[in-house]
């Protein structure tokens, strides 16, 4: 799954380095280790992270703001926690050529920016990386999903979407209910009435 | 529908047939619930619009339809199954240089519904339009057409519906190749200890004059084909090894009664020695997201044939051999079968595939519909039936990973996955075939979980303010039974699923949209439940965006 000369070990620096502040706003992308591009995203708890830029390309909402010129400072995204953040830049740095986006991205390619970046297939460790990944606890999970809606990170978004799936699977109504603190709402007539419309999803 | 090409008019000669077949078009009025209904109304004119290439079977098979559960047709269409395999037997016109999935006759047993074989007999009939036949006769069964990696587009299908996708498939696996490995060490002695013999008091038929009886057709059955038999799962395998030939035998003699239960009591019983590699965790096996677990099928019978293609005379004389010996077997299966009175479902198909080494990996399946599946050797061969997951995963002798030989229904290229390529004759003995859907522990690490997570208790956030689309979005995934659930969870969750048009995972095997005139819903396989019954016969819609909403 490495594409290119940015290996793991490169762009864990990236991850952990906090990112030189105080540019001026009209200098290029900084160019990261691997002489690549790199953006900064900004948590809202003012913790900053180096994301090479065609990893960022992933989200949406990152790639709208990129193209629209505001790649160049510190992109602040109030939404998302440092460790929140954390979790989502390393997803994307592992996500690199995943073809949920990287077709996408192919459409959109302007200026041979991703010529390098064909789409693979996720591997095993990828696989891997994604259970990981998700194999957190409840709150986190939904900080996650929230995290992944905010972004719109097709990848995210799935892995994401997936484990919530996963978490509700096999649950009954009331369990579910407890699971995500949900109230009953219904009165109990509806509620007889819905069970007995589809009963045999109910046993 | 597509039956046959060349028409052949075969009135329906026999008169007991013809009866039956009136029979079941009287009996089915009082009884039958509105889908059988529809089916025999559909499939009978049908039939006698196309009967220029059907025989009397078919008028019989279409009353089986229409008959649910009298069991006075029962002899009648068993005469008839016997007429219909005397009358063709043996399968002369079966020769080796024939497609194997394109034979001039095709025998199918089919058994629609409960306590009912008998045979098909359909003329100049492929296996894949035969497939498409049969399994239009019943809505439940659409989900076996679902191949995408057969050549043509309705392909063929290994197993069948579990009812609960809830339970554990690899424990039933394990237990039921821990069972086979116990008899084979005691020599065909028939005594279990242990947690197997507790587990044979749970199982109240286990000791009834009838299982013996069974046991015993099996034994004979086993003895012929010189099976080895275990009585308790009855499971009858077989290995014979050729010089470069391999021919894997693997059958359910009768259903396991009572194993939903049972199952369950055999993972927790019995230690998962068996097949470590096939963890439940590992994600090679994992039938996309839903937990359908347990097989609810099957009667196998696999072929493993080794075409050499250097085509030296006498190996493709022993591949015609065995190719033939194929032919044999797959109408002996269905024999063994009938002799069994508590038939359930089954369906018999035939087909190769043809791997990249030029072997040729000759399938015939037959399924039950409640048996359970098998297995004999440490050594795995992995043919995963569904559209979803569909590998073939070879283990040999001295390797520690298995090879992916086969991957979503295409061969993996040889750079990429399979290292060397591996010869059949070192991976072949032991080959055992296996059918395997989702990961069983699914239900209990959940379980696991969600006790964890009480314990962290009592200051969690609610999840009542999810952004909707993601609600929706995580919606999507949810079998249709989970959907529904979800949608009684709270009433801003329901009117999410109504606004926002969110739909279950709605391709097969989970589920089949269909649509006819103004009558539409979604038939769930697991049950064959229909969300909304239709009041006419069934097509399947080919709406992507078919609004399953509105059914809610």
């Amino acid at each position: 799954m490495s594409s290119g000369d940015s290996g793991p070990s490169s762009s864990k620096q990236l991850v952990q380095q906090p990112a030189a502040a105080g540019r001026s706003p009209n200098q290029p992308p900084l160019l990261g280790a691997g002489g690549r591009k790199v953006i900064v995203l900004k948590s809202g708890d003012e913790e900053e992270f180096e994301v090479d830029l065609l990893d960022a390309m992933q989200s949406r909402t990152l790639r709208r703001a990129i193209e629209d010129g505001c790649g160049d400072g510190p992109m602040p995204l109030p939404n998302l926690t440092g460790p929140v953040l954390a979790k989502v830049v390393e997803l994307f740095r592992r996500h690199r050529g995943d073809p949920r986006w990287a077709d996408e991205l192919q459409e959109t390619e302007k200026e041979g920016m991703f010529k390098d970046y064909a789409p693979q297939k996720p591997t095993a460790e990828v696989k891997g990386f994604d259970r990981e990944f998700v194999s957190v606890d409840r709150d986190a999970l939904f900080d996650l999903l929230r995290a992944a809606n905010f972004l719109e990170a097709p990848g995210l978004l799935d892995v994401t979407c997936d484990a919530a799936a996963d978490a509700v699977m096999n649950m009954t109504v009331e369990e579910v209910r407890e699971y995500f603190g949900l109230v009953n709402d219904y009165t109990p007539e509806e509620e007889a009435a819905l069970r007995k419309q589809h009963e045999w999803a109910f046993q | 529908m597509l039956l046959c090409s060349s028409p052949s008019p075969l009135p329906p000669s026999s008169s007991l047939v013809r009866a039956v077949a009136e029979e079941g078009i009287a009996s089915l009025q009082p009884r039958c619930c509105c889908y059988r209904r529809c089916c025999l109304a559909t499939v009978l004119p049908s039939l006698r619009m196309e009967s220029c290439c059907l025989g009397p079977m078919e008028f019989a098979a279409a009353a089986a339809v229409g008959d649910a559960g009298r069991s006075y047709c029962r002899w009648s269409l068993r005469v008839g199954v016997f007429l219909g395999l005397w009358r063709s037997w043996p399968p002369c016109a079966v020769t080796p240089q024939v497609q194997f999935n394109t034979y001039s006759y095709v025998h199918i047993v089919m058994g629609l519904l409960c306590t009912r074989v008998f045979f098909v007999r359909i003329r100049d009939a492929c296996v894949d339009s035969l497939a498409l036949c049969l399994t239009s006769l019943r809505p439940v069964l659409w989900h076996l057409r679902a191949c995408p990696s057969a050549r043509c587009a309705f392909g063929v299908v290994t197993i069948s519906w579990d009812p609960r996708p809830c339970g554990p498939i690899e424990g039933g696996l394990r237990a039921t190749s821990a069972s086979v490995e116990r008899f084979s060490r005691r020599r065909g002695k028939r005594c279990w200890t242990g947690p197997l013999s507790r587990l044979l008091r749970s199982l109240s038929w286990s000791r009834s004059r009838r299982v013996w009886g069974v046991a015993f057709c099996g034994v004979l059955g086993a003895r012929l084909l010189r099976l080895r038999l275990c009585v308790l799962c009855r499971v009858g395998v077989a290995l014979y090894f050729l010089p470069s030939s391999c021919v894997v035998l693997v059958f359910v003699v009768e259903p396991v009664r009572g194993w939903v239960p049972c199952w369950a009591s055999f993972a927790k019983l019995i230690p998962p020695y068996f097949l470590p590699g096939l963890s439940s965790r590992e994600p090679v096996f994992v039938f996309g997201r839903s937990a359908l677990c347990r097989l609810w099928s099957a009667a196998l019978a696999v072929v493993v044939v080794q075409q050499d293609s250097s085509g030296s005379r006498r190996r493709v004389a022993v591949v015609a051999m065995l190719r033939t010996w194929c032919v044999i077997a797959g109408w002996f299966v269905p024999l063994v079968l009938l002799t069994m009175e508590s038939l359930v479902e089954v369906f018999l198909v035939r087909r190769t595939v043809t791997d990249k080494f030029g072997s040729v990996l000759l399938v015939v399946v037959a399924a039950l519909s409640t048996a359970c599946v098998f297995d004999v050797a440490e050594r795995v061969c992995l043919w995963c039936g569904f559209h979803r997951c569909r590998h073939v995963f070879l283990t040999q002798a001295d390797a520690d990973e298995p090879t992916l030989l086969m991957a979503q229904g295409l061969p993996v290229s040889g750079d990429s996955t399979v290292k060397e390529k591996p010869s059949f004759c070192s991976c072949l003995p032991g080959v055992a075939l296996m059918i395997t859907m989702d990961d069983g522990n699914r239900s209990n690490s959940n379980r696991r979980r969600r006790k964890r997570r009480r314990g962290i208790g009592e200051d969690f956030r609610p999840w009542s303010d999810i952004p909707l689309d993601v609600l929706c979005n995580v919606m999507r995934r949810l079998t249709v039974r989970d959907f529904v659930r979800c949608g009684a969870v709270c009433a801003s969750w329901r009117s999410t699923m109504l606004q926002w048009q969110c739909s279950p995972m709605l391709e097969p095997p989970w589920a089949i949209p269909f649509s006819y005139g103004d009558s539409r819903g979604v038939i769930c396989p697991p049950e064959g439940r229909l969300l909304r019954e239709p009041s006419m016969p069934w097509e399947m819609s080919d709406d992507p965006q078919f609004p399953v909403h509105q059914l809610f």
